[in-house]
């Protein structure tokens, strides 16, 4: 049976300075699911003299060992969208391969390790296809 | 050695920096698509210290065009003869941008001055652009590198005829491979399910970058004839 694309929600929280990183995930990854796009609210990440860096990470063994899949390195403030596009509002991390669909212990997590000041996020979502 | 693709990865992201995780294998080239949703002068490094330089730029290098109508950067960087391993490619761009990037590793090139010729073109509203022509080829056994940037909003990359896609692409970038044999020149086609709007701004790219297979390649074919 074909997998049914599916969104899971990622809960609001802080982001904090200290102890890094703030981590979000691990997010269980159903059987079928080869890809997925990770979104989390970045409105509030507003001071320029503070920096994220993010790591997209994928684990095949229900979290023992984890395997980077991407990464993004920003300042605080609202990013440059592209002509046309709605602005952007989110860190993300789109098209993750989440390797074999058939494995039952993948599961995705979002690493962010922030310096300057800390803020709060909305949350967002895993959208798996 | 007869030039052949290895692997794709990408990075559809945003921010002053974008990274792709790889592993790669020693010896072989590395040719990365960098779009970053601004005009900006992006800067490549990984963490194995592989140097990646711009082999071709919009409005620059081997492409020295018009300006484009829209304010994305593209260009083809080229780590030559890399250090192998898993590594994080990152794609620096100072000020913050969208971030969308295709690497592309292969084997059998050679690992001095690879790139033979080049070619871009702005395209738009066209479901089906092109880079434009090349001049001939200086050898037969070349590896064609096509590459595609379009500012539409769901854009749906087809590989043109003879190519194939390379498996990793963004939501508006994308590279195909061809392995060629004969002399000749080139142009890197594609087909695209829904093209961008046109007008001000809007701008598909298309570019195509020709790499010269090693010499080993060469060497299988007198030993296929003694044979």
């Amino acid at each position: 049976m074909a997998f049914t694309p599916t969104s899971i929600p990622i809960p609001g929280r802080t982001v904090q300075v200290s102890p890094p990183p703030t981590v979000f995930g691990p997010v269980p990854i159903p059987n079928g699911a080869s890809r997925a796009d990770f979104r989390v609210d970045r409105t509030q990440f507003l001071d320029p003299a503070s920096t994220v860096q993010g790591v997209m990470e994928v684990s095949q063994d229900s979290g023992s060992t984890w395997k980077a899949e991407g990464a993004f390195g920003d300042h605080g403030g609202i990013p440059a969208s592209d002509p046309h596009d709605p602005p952007i509002t989110d860190f993300y991390m789109l098209g993750i391969n989440l390797g074999d669909p058939a494995n039952n212990n993948r599961r995705a997590r979002l690493t962010l390790t922030v310096t300057g000041s800390a803020f709060v996020t909305s949350g967002g979502s895993v959208t798996l296809t | 050695m007869a030039a052949a693709y290895v692997q794709a990865q990408k990075v559809d992201t945003s921010g002053t920096s974008g990274g792709i995780t790889i592993t790669l294998t020693a010896g072989n080239n590395v040719y990365v698509w960098v779009r970053a949703g601004g005009t900006v002068t992006p800067s490549l490094s990984d963490l194995l210290g592989n140097t990646y330089n711009p082999v071709a730029r919009d409005g620059s290098n081997n492409w020295p065009l018009a300006p484009d109508v829209d304010t994305d950067t593209v260009g083809v960087y080229e780590a030559l003869n890399v250090l192998g391993g898993a590594t994080t490619i990152t794609i620096s761009t100072g000020s913050s941008v969208t971030q969308r990037h295709v690497a592309v590793e292969f084997s059998g090139l050679t690992t001095s001055t690879a790139v033979d010729k080049a070619a871009l073109t702005d395209n738009q509203a066209t479901t089906t652009p092109t880079s434009g022509v090349t001049a001939s080829r200086t050898q037969a056994d070349e590896m064609l590198m096509g590459c595609i940037s379009s500012s539409g909003t769901s854009p749906v990359f087809t590989a043109g005829s003879g190519f194939t896609k390379a498996l990793a692409e963004t939501t508006k970038s994308a590279v195909e491979w061809q392995v060629v044999s004969i002399t000749g020149t080139d142009a890197g086609t594609w087909t695209m399910g829904t093209p961008d709007p046109g007008g001000a701004g809007n701008v598909t790219i298309c570019a195509i970058t020709t790499l010269k297979a090693g010499s080993g390649a060469a060497n299988n074919q007198i030993a296929w004839i003694k044979a």
